[in-house]
């Protein structure tokens, strides 16, 4: 062989090495483009010069509206979705209790046969001596033999009454296992918590108030540890700890309280209040060193102008940015992580007082703001309105643009919509508002999950319609976002909310 | 063609192929060891919602609001992930007798000041009641809330809820009461040894035992 063909020998034999290394590492190539890091400065910003942001639709954006069961609608997208496809085994165990009492009623009419006919041969001896004077002696002997045939018939007759009373109690027991092989199936859903401990860091007793605040936390983290790790697999969840409404004493110090209207924390102790969970929940975890939680450090937009500020959007965003780099810091962060929260409700604010404690956590954050509100009074899947519900006092009302800025259209956030309604209005009131968003923006929504209260009904002795399983909340908002292919999309996180101090 | 020519046309074929093999599998391979690429970052469960995100950059339909909103949660989702990946695990599973936080620490005691207070202080969600005011004080010595308002989901429904909060004997207990009587919502006035004086968004007054649990046509 000449040079040439050692040297393409060599080749092929090298190719070959690399196939073979390839494929040993379950085709590490080709997903690596799946890896590459995001260069941002890859990403290219492109202003739309034709938009004209306004908060009523044109009827340009109107005309283009997607009429539920159209057909022509389904076909003008490309799907975006996988087809549902996950595998469903069901053991059904039935255990079944019998109880039967017996009261027999029987009629039973009972003919012997055949007849007996006996026969009867009954024998008389008789002897007569007569003695007349003058003596004579006449002894006579007769004999006198009589058979009679006498014919017998019995009749037996028998009554019996029953009557049988079946009582059957099923007790069916079923196991459904879902095999998570399809986008359609909830996630196992965690429990959430208004944490409700009484503080008010500016009296006496805050000593022994946080320190009792610290052990619930603590205590809440190690249960959430201890369940996964008694659950096979690496678990990803959410768990929001909802701290209440912003306060603010004097005219600095600012904090947040749920259920105590003096109650303060200030935001100085937040730090300390967030890492018992993150200590508690790694600790009762172990063995398990791959599952992983998400805190949602919550506060609301419940208050005045002067607690719900840009101020504190900006103190509670530099608070979120600590207590992670506490976690980085200390190796806990490929477990626990921490990103901002608001229950940011139409009730209890304005649109422009909770844009501005929005804007402040903007201004200072590192890490993202999950919006677990509602949108009240919000329209329903395909209905033309785009105005929602009033806060108390309020000269304007809360738009449909409003709140898809605060829940997705602001630059930190991500919705995490309560769909709390039993009969799924709430997930049909969102999964509208992300196809106008698509309309509108361009872009659906990237919703975290779902948040519902199916515990915290229990503990307040039951709600009225608004009580959603966890599992069928998710499935809620699962269904509607899949009417419209641009806006169909796996939810990632289910969680359920209760109150702490109970 | 000679046999000559043949074999050499055959072994150019085989070192094109060859060379080609090479490019396609060897030299990013080896553009990665010399970290001319990023190395790549373990695959994270924020994997999905970075491609997710990266996805809806690349539509042309997307406006500069909504740009700009994408562009951010891209560069918090992608440090995050990748402050993910590189951190070094410090933690240790506990030693035998460790103690927790949760040990011991006594339930602090409340003290609250009565008064009534417009709104729900954010006590109660929307999703529960649309409170009009509420009392907080003390019912038999326990510390106690009061809220008035009316069903979210029906305007004609007037609401009490009491709320007796959490002690160090005692947990907190929550209960909702329904007006029997169909008059909007409901309004706290005054209180009086437990029984509470309401009005009605009709205009009509009505009381609430707060001991009883009951509601009343007038005070007793």
């Amino acid at each position: 062989m000449n040079k040439l063909g050692w040297l393409a020998l060599i080749s092929i034999l090298l190719a070959l090495v690399v196939v073979a290394g390839v494929s040993a590492e379950g085709g590490m190539f080709f997903e690596y483009n799946s890896y590459l890091p995001i260069v941002m400065s890859d990403i290219t910003e492109t202003p739309n010069p034709t938009e004209t942001p306004t908060d009523t639709l044109t009827p340009t954006e109107i005309s283009v509206l997607p009429v539920v069961g159209e057909t022509t609608f389904t076909k003008t997208f490309e799907p975006m979705v996988q087809p549902p496809t996950y595998t469903r085994t069901a053991t059904l165990t039935r255990t079944s209790t019998h109880t039967r009492t017996n009261t027999p009623t029987r009629t039973a009419t009972r003919t012997l046969t055949p007849t007996r006919t006996p026969t009867i041969t009954r024998t008389l001896t008789s002897t007569r001596t007569l003695t007349l004077t003058p003596t004579l002696t006449n002894t006579r002997t007769s004999t006198r033999t009589r058979t009679a045939t006498v014919t017998l018939t019995y009749t037996r007759t028998r009554t019996l009454t029953s009557t049988a009373t079946h009582t059957r109690t099923h007790t069916p027991t079923m196991t459904i296992t879902l095999t998570p092989a399809g986008q359609n199936v909830p996630p196992l859903w965690t429990t959430s918590y208004y944490v409700d401990v009484y503080v008010d860091t500016t009296s006496a007793g805050a000593q022994t108030q946080l320190a009792y605040l610290y052990s619930e936390v603590e205590r809440i983290g190690c249960e959430i540890g201890t369940a996964h790790k008694d659950t096979a697999g690496a678990q990803d969840s959410l768990v929001i700890l909802d701290f209440g409404k912003p306060t603010l004493k004097g005219t600095t110090d600012m904090g947040v309280s749920v259920m105590y209207r003096l109650g303060h924390m200030s935001l100085d102790y937040l730090d300390d209040a967030v890492v018992p969970f993150a200590t508690g929940y790694v600790r009762c975890s172990y063995p398990d060193t791959e599952s992983q939680v998400r805190i949602g450090i919550g506060t609301s937009n419940y208050g005045d102008a002067s607690a719900v500020s840009f101020a504190h959007g900006a103190k509670f965003a530099k608070k979120v940015n600590n207590i992670n780099n506490w976690f980085i810091t200390n190796g806990y962060y490929n477990r626990v992580d921490a990103w901002g929260a608001s229950d940011i409700e139409v009730t209890w604010n304005t649109p422009a007082v909770s844009r501005d404690w929005l804007n402040g956590y903007d201004s200072e954050n590192l890490y993202p703001l999950i919006h677990f509100g509602d949108a009240a009074g919000c329209p329903q899947y395909g209905a033309t309105a785009t105005l929602c519900g009033w806060a108390p006092g309020a000269t304007v009302r809360w738009s449909q643009e409003d709140i898809w800025y605060m829940a997705y259209g602001a630059r930190p956030s991500f919705p995490l919509p309560e769909i709390y309604a039993n009969d799924g209005v709430n997930a049909s009131q969102w999964a509208w508002m992300s196809v106008i968003g698509t309309n509108r923006h361009g872009i659906k929504m990237d919703f975290l999950g779902t948040m519902t209260q199916f515990q915290a009904c229990l503990q307040a002795g039951g709600c009225t319609a608004i009580n959603n399983y966890p599992d069928d909340g998710w499935q809620y908002l699962y269904d509607w976002l899949l009417r419209d292919a641009r806006t169909a999309m796996r939810l990632r996180f289910s969680t359920d909310i209760k109150w702490l101090d109970w | 063609m000679n046999p000559q020519s043949s074999q050499s046309n055959r072994l150019v074929i085989l070192l094109v192929a060859g060379l080609a093999l090479l490019f396609v599998f060897l030299l990013p391979r080896l553009a990665l060891a010399s970290g001319a690429f990023a190395v790549p970052p373990p695959r994270t469960t924020d994997q999905a919602q970075i491609d997710a995100i990266k996805g809806a950059l690349t539509s042309s339909s997307i406006d500069s609001t909504a740009r700009a909103g994408l562009v951010e949660k891209l560069t918090m989702v992608v440090r995050i992930a990748t402050q993910k990946a590189t951190i070094t695990p410090r933690y240790t599973p506990p030693q035998a007798g460790a103690q927790a936080l949760e040990t011991a620490v006594p339930f602090p005691a409340v003290t609250l000041e009565p008064a009534f207070f417009e709104g729900s202080e954010g006590i109660i969600r929307p999703s529960m009641a649309l409170v009009q005011n509420g009392w907080e004080g003390y019912l038999d010595g326990r510390p106690a809330q009061l809220f008035a308002g009316v069903h979210p989901e029906n305007a004609t429904q007037g609401m009490v809820i009491v709320v007796l909060l959490s002690t160090p004997d005692s947990a907190r207990e929550m209960q909702t009461y329904a007006d029997a009587v169909q008059r909007g919502w409901l309004r706290l006035v005054s209180e009086e040894n437990g029984v509470f004086e309401l009005t009605a968004e009709d205009g009509s007054v009505v009381f609430f035992d707060a001991r009883q649990r009951m509601f009343l046509d007038s005070r007793p």
